[in-house]
C-alpha cells in the first residue's frame, strides 16, 4: 500500500516517535512528504522529518537532509547532522557543510556523523576543527575523532 | 511583621489541597515560552490524581560546560549516555526523592520530551509546550503509554483525552485526563509523598 501523508504525520506526532519503526514501516515512499515537511513552518515536524529521512536512508534522503541544513534554525540543522549520522554513506558535501555550520550544536553533530565518511576531505576539516574551532568543547570531540581519521581513514 | 502569603506562593506553598505532592525542579539549558502553560496544565491534569505539584526551584544551567549538552546525545532512549549521566549529575536544591526536568534544546531522537523513572528526571525540548511537560512527569511516576493504542491517520482524526496518550499530547482537545489505574500508580510513585513531609 502507497505511503500517504497522514501516514507520514502520524509516525512524527507523538510526544516520543518511534522514527527508526516509522522508517521500516513507511518506506522510502514517505521521502516526497518528509521534503514538504523540512520546508515547513512547523519545526518539530521538520526537525523529525530530517531524522526519519536519515533513518530511511534511501536515494530521496540526502535531498531532506540538505533542505534541513540549510533551515535558519539551528534545531532543524541540528537535526540535519543526526540525520546524517544515520546513512551509511552520509555525502562529502553534506558533512563538509555542516561541520563548517555556525552553530556549535550543528558541528558537534556533524563531528560524530564524520565518523561514516571516508574521504581526506571530511578528515582534513576534523582536523581544522581539532586545531581551531573557537570553542574548547568541540576542539576536544573533533581530537578524539581525529584519531579515528588518522588510524582509519584516507 | 508578618506578611501575608502572596498568591504564588500560596498556591505554590507545600502541603496545601492536595493529599500526596511531588516536588519538581526545572533546570534550563535552554527556556522556550510555553512553560508557564506547561505548569499550568500539568497542575490542572495532577489535581484530578489529588496530587500537587510544587515547583522547588529554577536553574539556569550555563556556560562551556553546559553548551556541549545543549542538543543532547540520548542514543535510544532507554541507555543512559554519558552526555545524559554529565546533565543528571546536576542536581542542586534536589533533595530525597525530587523530580527534575532538564530543559535543552534537541534531543538527538527527535522526542519533545524523555522521561527516565529509574532516575527521577525527564530532559525536554526547550520548545515544548501543551500537555508534554505533564506526560513526562507521568511517566517518571510510572504511567506508560497506553496498550494497544491506535494512533488516528491523519493525527487527531480521533478525539484524545488521556494524558499518557502515544499518539501525541498535541492531539489533546480540552483537560487531558488520567485512569484509575494511571492515578494508583502515580500516586504510590515513590516520588509522589504525603504534602508537608
Amino acid at each position: 500500500m502507497p505511503t500517504t501523508k497522514p501516514d507520514v504525520l502520524t509516525a512524527l506526532f507523538p510526544d516520543e516517535p518511534d522514527l527508526k519503526g516509522a522508517a521500516e514501516q513507511l518506506g522510502p515512499g514517505a521521502i516526497p512528504y518528509l521534503v514538504e515537511l523540512v520546508n515547513g513552518p512547523d519545526l518539530h515536524l521538520a526537525s523529525r522529518a530530517a531524522l526519519l529521512a536519515g533513518w530511511l536512508d534511501s536515494s530521496g534522503s540526502v535531498e531532506v537532509l540538505e533542505r534541513a541544513s540549510t533551515r535558519s534554525e539551528p534545531a532543524v540543522r541540528v537535526a540535519a547532522a543526526v540525520g546524517a549520522g544515520k546513512l551509511r554513506r552520509p555525502p562529502t558535501h553534506l558533512v563538509v557543510s555542516l561541520l563548517e555550520d555556525p552553530d556549535p550544536g550543528v558541528r558537534k553533530w556533524a563531528i560524530k556523523s564524520a565518523a561514516h565518511v571516508r574521504g581526506a576531505e571530511v578528515n582534513e576539516r576534523i582536523r581544522q576543527i581539532a586545531d581551531s574551532d573557537p570553542e574548547s568543547w568541540i576542539r576536544s570531540l573533533a581530537a578524539s575523532h581525529k584519531h579515528g581519521a588518522d588510524s582509519g581513514f584516507s | 511583621m508578618t506578611l501575608p502569603l502572596s498568591l504564588k506562593a500560596f498556591i505554590q506553598a507545600p502541603g496545601c489541597f492536595h493529599s500526596r505532592c511531588v516536588r519538581i525542579h526545572l533546570k534550563f539549558l535552554k527556556e522556550g515560552s510555553g512553560l508557564n502553560d506547561s505548569l499550568r496544565k500539568m497542575r490542572l491534569v495532577f489535581k484530578t490524581a489529588d496530587i500537587g505539584v510544587t515547583v522547588a526551584s529554577r536553574e539556569y544551567l550555563s556556560g562551556p560546560a553546559f553548551d556541549s549538552l545543549l542538543d543532547l546525545d540520548v542514543a535510544n532512549g532507554v541507555t543512559i549516555t554519558a552526555e545524559m549521566e554529565q546533565l543528571f549529575s546536576n542536581r542542586n536544591f534536589v533533595v530525597g526523592n525530587d523530580v527534575v526536568l532538564y530543559f535543552v534544546r534537541t534531543l538527538s531522537l527527535g522526542a519533545a520530551g524523555l522521561a527516565t523513572r529509574s532516575r527521577g528526571v525527564a530532559m525536554l525540548e526547550f520548545w515544548t509546550s501543551g500537555w508534554t511537560l505533564a506526560h513526562e512527569l507521568g511517566h517518571v511516576l510510572g504511567p506508560d503509554h497506553p496498550t494497544g493504542e491506535q494512533c488516528s491517520s491523519p493525527p487527531c482524526a480521533a478525539p484524545i483525552s488521556r494524558l499518557m496518550t502515544g499518539c501525541g499530547t498535541a492531539c489533546i482537545e480540552g483537560m487531558a485526563t488520567l485512569t484509575p489505574d494511571e492515578i494508583a500508580m502515580m500516586r504510590s510513585s515513590p516520588f509522589t509523598s504525603p504534602c508537608g513531609q
